[in-house]
């Protein structure tokens, strides 16, 4: 049996030891210290029983009732006894003799396996003691390992992993903490696979793609295959027939094992391939912050800078309780954020449900509806604004459009921020009472809030990079908070955070994390340069799906430029290749998806994965993958350093990544170009050394984990604009003005009323009291939630125990909403719009707003029908019922938050 | 000779489920011999969070309760035929999974429904308070290692770490059932 399955076996190999006596425990070798060595167990041989003529061997076979048999060679008289093993795993042999020494031999059988030993007994009184069969205590070793969300201490027992657990200078996540179920999982991708059906040419049918129906192939077979496909697609159709479609998948924990990376360094120096365009997490950051501050997002906001000097704290639209535990410093925010409390500091959380974190922190909390977040801000604005608690000097000489009186030039009159805040442009004064009746929030605590907000600074303007911007028009949300702060003359100042604070984490040095002046960091693979220009646009109307299916070309619009698909010079899509991410559950529209999935235009699609995800059905062919506890990778996050060791052997016939794709560099011609010349373990040491750690990598692989020292109180933290605030002229923004913009004309330019020249609320399509919301009268929210990140770890048993209810996603619906429609807690329930359907679990929970449902995303899409497109999921996977509509044709986000359902009790489920 | 006290103090809880992974973590597929046998794949949480919700939206209270076996003074689970239970010296309560012939009336007894029966091995198991990592020398529960937020003060209850927060009158989950539980909380 393999090790793997020896662990899925019910018996475990420490209730097999159990028969010996002499396993206590598990002895641990302390954290990466070392490797334990062989240890043969040797227990002392009992008393032996008083003897009169005979002589006896006491025989040690290491397990209860094991027969042993005697023989006798010499004296010719002599003769031996067998004898059954006791619970100890002793024997005793007697003889018969006349006279001593007796010889002979000792045998017994175990796991199908003899052994035979020689004994001599010299006397009656001195027995013969044989170890026939040796108890070989468990190798048990502890090494370091990590994964996206955590570094971990990994028992291994004979081969196995045994226990993981969690280092106290970054917990790791409870699912991180379950992934013996990750690694051992029944889904686990063993071997090459490929879809029943298919062969090379483009000419396979596509009838059973999803289906599930497979065939078993060597990797010789399957890179034979492959190598072949390639070389047809580019000749007959060019290279940027590929799609390395979100080829990185959402992130790889270790510097080296960099799949999206890995993946392109082989098919850039093929040739290239059509990329894709898009941020899923914060579109709005991405593509909307420039307009007001001239960079994507600022560089993180500093903890310490907070903790020291914020007097309070507005986490609007984040949930770190339950979701920040996203990068390598696994609770690390959430520690610091009970610091922030235990410090004084007022923590005030606006969200539609009442989360983990207003359970944790919150002083106040202020429920909204969801979709109307920019208005209740827009009327914090006013209330700034018309009491006077604005920063108007700040505002003269540091941002261009606050008034009429500092547009750029050419701006309309009235088209300022203040005058849309005070309704001189339309008519429609933002006043608190305007806003309480879009956003339920009380007009009283509206204008409360912004008279806190403005006088009581720093305050730390906590909006997140997720949240509230994953939804129609998100970028207003992103301004708008953004504005916020630009009037009361918090951008640049000490405390109140650059907005947004990266709540979850950042590749801007650390998630806010210290990071210090002389600090070097390791290296990353260096990524190869792709000659194809042609993507096509993750989220949207017009977004991949649609290219895909579209007969004719398309245009599409991504911050202020117009592309083609096909560009010019290009070619369609007609292969996809994923490696490592989960994006057919993860991409809004499941079903549009599906649609081009199922075109016969596609004519390869691969997936290089470890688990069989809900895309790896789709295949035609199937790579495994191994995972990070089976490969070496090194990985760092902020003052940490951590050895992700090899804790085991590969499952199956898995291989990482940089063999899969050095098996098909070589026999495409480009293996140098692939490798750079380097083995992996030529790269792991370079890539170590660009830290310049004192010590040296092989101290540090043994070591495991390596923090910076780092002196709290002496420490000063960055604060993000400070620059420009203490010298704007030397210190200029990467704007057309120079300066913060709460006026853009470049996106006036536009001239499109979905992006507005200053922010502004625009009522959502599918929002509260939109017209859709007769049909479909419930808002759906697709947060995180703690058992999972996105789609990873909801395949652990464990973790679907405790988080599924009759193997179904909860959906959390209020009594208000469940009542009349005759649905009592734990009830299957049918959720479902225009879009799609799917089957959840109703937790009825007063945590929740009335008119809202929440339902967490990365549920793994189960069909009933596999490879129907429009199947009931019965996985629960939002994004059956989730919008590719866009966030707008400036940002292009996906926009999760803004879609509205229908929700029935399930009948005969 | 003093006694094992956990104290968890419910102000600090997120409700991360790391204490009761961690657990879980632990005890499945892994035995340790005399003190708890391998804990099943399914059904068993030996460390659970309960969600105490209270109130209307948006007046809402919600408290997480971590909830191992209480190592009662009083254990009522050990009224059995089989005497498979017994309270040690140092206040942990045990089942001994050789002498435990799975009648599941020790399940049945306990108030607080820490006990749970395991049906390919005919016994009971619960939670040790991680008696098999503190004879190896570990200081603290897998639980309570595990927790990020330090929600837990665990030790013998002449710890000076446990006597400063016994002075601040932590109280039991359930008092009025009467076992006298070894674990006591700080409540919202």
């Amino acid at each position: 049996m393999s090790t793997a399955d020896q662990e899925q076996a019910k018996v475990s190999r420490r209730r097999l030891l159990k028969w010996t006596g002499a396993l206590a425990g598990a002895a641990v070798v302390g954290v990466g210290a070392g490797f334990g060595a062989d240890m043969l167990i040797r227990p002392n041989a009992p008393t032996p029983p008083p003897q009169t003529s005979n002589g006896i061997v006491q025989v040690y076979v290491a397990a209860k009732g094991i027969q042993v048999t005697g023989t006798t060679s010499s004296p010719a008289d002599a003769t031996a006894t067998s004898g059954i093993s006791d619970a100890n795993g002793w024997a005793t042999v007697v003889l018969t003799t006349s006279t001593f020494p007796v010889r002979g031999t000792v045998s017994a059988t175990l796991g199908g396996k003899s052994y035979t030993a020689d004994y001599q007994v010299d006397s009656v009184s001195s027995p013969a003691v044989i170890y026939l069969i040796q108890q070989i205590a468990p190798v048990v070793k502890v090494l370091t390992s990590a994964d996206t969300h955590g570094p971990m201490k990994v028992e291994v027992t004979d081969g196995v992993i045994t226990r993981i657990m969690p280092y106290d200078v970054a917990i790791a996540p409870a699912y991180q903490l379950a992934y013996r179920r990750r690694v051992y999982s029944p889904d686990r991708i063993k071997y090459p696979m490929k879809r029943v059906g298919w062969s090379p040419g483009g000419q396979s049918s596509i009838a059973n793609r999803g289906k599930g129906e497979f065939v078993r192939i060597s990797w010789d077979e399957a890179i034979n295959l492959l190598v072949q496909e390639l070389n047809r697609i580019k000749s007959t159709y060019g290279p940027s027939a590929l799609c390395g479609f979100n080829i990185a998948g959402w992130a790889s924990a270790g510097n080296f094992h960099a799949k999206g990376t890995q993946a392109g360094r082989l098919f850039g120096p093929w040739g290239g391939y059509t990329y894709t365009v898009g941020n899923y997490s914060m579109a709005g950051w991405q593509w909307g912050a420039p307009y007001s501050y001239g960079t994507p997002y600022s560089k993180p906001y500093d903890r310490i800078d907070v903790l020291r000097n914020a007097k309070m704290m507005i986490m609007w639209s984040v949930n770190p309780a339950e979701t920040t535990v996203v990068r390598l410093e696994g609770h690390g925010e959430n520690q610091w954020l009970q610091r922030c409390k235990d410090a004084g500091i007022k923590m005030v959380v606006v969200d539609p449900v009442y989360t983990d974190t207003v359970q944790a922190w919150a002083d106040e909390y202020i429920p909204i509806i969801p979709g109307t977040d920019v208005a209740m801000m827009a009327a914090m604005a006013y209330v700034i604004i018309s009491e006077n608690l604005h920063d108007q000097a700040y505002l003269d000489k540091y941002v261009v459009g606050f008034d009429d009186a500092h547009l750029p030039a050419g701006a309309p009159p009235k088209s300022s921020f203040k005058s849309y805040i005070m309704g001189d442009a339309d008519g429609v004064p933002k006043t608190p009472e305007w806003a309480e009746a879009i956003c339920g929030v009380p007009a009283d605590r509206i204008r409360s809030l912004a008279r806190e907000y403005a006088t009581n600074k720093p305050c730390f303007l906590a909006t997140g990079r997720a949240g509230a911007q994953r939804a129609i028009y998100g970028e207003q949300y992103v301004r708008m908070s953004i504005a916020l702060h630009m009037i009361t003359g918090q951008l640049g100042m000490a405390g109140a955070g650059p907005v947004p604070t990266d709540f979850s984490a950042g590749g801007y040095g650390g998630i806010g994390l210290p990071v210090l002046p002389d600090q070097k960091n390791f290296g990353s693979l260096p990524a190869a340069a792709n000659p194809v220009k042609q993507f096509v646009l993750q989220m949207s109307d017009k977004g991949f799906a649609n290219a895909i299916l579209s007969d004719q070309p398309i245009t599409f619009k991504h911050d202020r430029v117009t592309y083609t698909y096909p560009l010019q010079g290009n070619s369609p899509i007609h292969a996809i290749w994923w490696t490592g991410g989960s994006s057919l559950n993860q991409h809004c529209n499941i079903n549009r998806t599906l649609q081009a999935f199922m075109s016969p235009k596609i004519e390869l699609i691969v997936i290089q994965d470890s688990w069989w995800t809900p895309a790896a059905y789709f295949a035609d062919l199937v790579l495994p993958v191994n995972t990070t506890f089976e490969r070496n990778d090194i990985a760092q996050q902020g003052l940490i350093y951590i050895a992700m060791n090899k804790c085991i052997e590969s499952l199956g016939e898995s291989k990482s990544d940089w063999e899969i794709f050095g098996m098909l560099a070589e026999k495409l011609g480009l293996k140098d170009q692939f490798t750079g010349g380097k083995t992996e373990d030529q790269w792991l040491r370079e890539l170590f050394s660009a830290a310049q750690l004192p010590m040296s990598y092989d101290d540090f692989a043994k070591q495991g984990l390596y923090v910076l020292p780092f002196d709290e109180s002496k420490y000063v933290p960055p604060v993000t604009f400070k620059s420009f605030i203490d010298d704007p002229v030397k210190n200029p923004l990467n704007t057309p003005s120079k300066k913060f913009e709460l006026y853009s004309d470049r996106l006036a330019a536009l001239d499109d009323p979905e992006v507005p020249a200053v922010p502004k609320y625009i009522p959502s399509p599918e929002g509260r009291s939109s017209p859709l919301a007769a049909k479909y009268p419930l808002q759906l929210l697709t947060p995180h939630v703690k058992y999972r990140r996105h789609s990873t770890a909801d395949n652990i048993s464990w973790m679907r125990e405790l988080d599924k209810v009759n193997d179904h996603e909860q959906l959390w619906i209020n009594p208000i909403d469940a009542q009349p429609r005759g649905i009592l807690n734990g009830d299957t329930v049918r959720v479902f719009n225009d879009r799609g359907a799917v089957l959840a679990a109703a937790k009825v929970t007063e945590r929740v707003m009335p008119g809202v449902v929440k339902l967490g995303q990365g549920s793994w899409y189960k069909p009933v029908r596999p490879g129907m497109v429009g199947s009931l999921d019965s996985g629960g996977a939002v994004n059956v019922l989730c919008t590719e509509r866009s966030t707008s044709q400036l940002a292009q986000g996906p926009t999760v938050n803004s879609n509205l359902v229908e929700v029935v009790k399930a009948e005969g489920m | 000779m003093a006694k094992y006290l956990m104290i968890a103090d419910t102000r600090r809880c997120i409700g991360c489920e790391n204490c009761v992974i961690a657990c879980k973590d632990l005890h499945v597929g892994n035995e340790f011999k005399g003190i708890a046998a391998p804990q099943p794949e399914k059904g068993q949480w030996w460390m659970t969070l309960e969600e105490k919700v209270e109130g209307k939206f948006p007046n809402v209270k919600v408290t997480y309760i971590p909830k191992p076996c209480m190592q009662c003074d009083n254990p009522v689970c050990a009224n059995i035929p089989d005497k498979s239970i017994s309270k040690r010296d140092d206040g942990i309560v045990l089942i001994d999974p050789a002498k435990n012939t799975g009648t599941m009336q020790d399940m049945y007894l306990c108030p607080y429904r820490v006990i749970f029966y395991n049906p390919d091995l005919n016994i009971t198991q619960k939670c040790t308070f991680c008696a098999e990592l503190l004879a190896k020398g570990d200081k603290v529960p897998a639980c309570v290692a595990a927790c990020p937020m330090g929600v837990f003060t665990f030790g013998l209850e002449d710890d000076p770490a446990v006597k400063a927060k016994l002075s601040q009158n932590p109280t039991p989950l359930h008092p009025e059932y009467g076992t006298q539980p070894r674990v006591l909380y700080f409540w919202k």
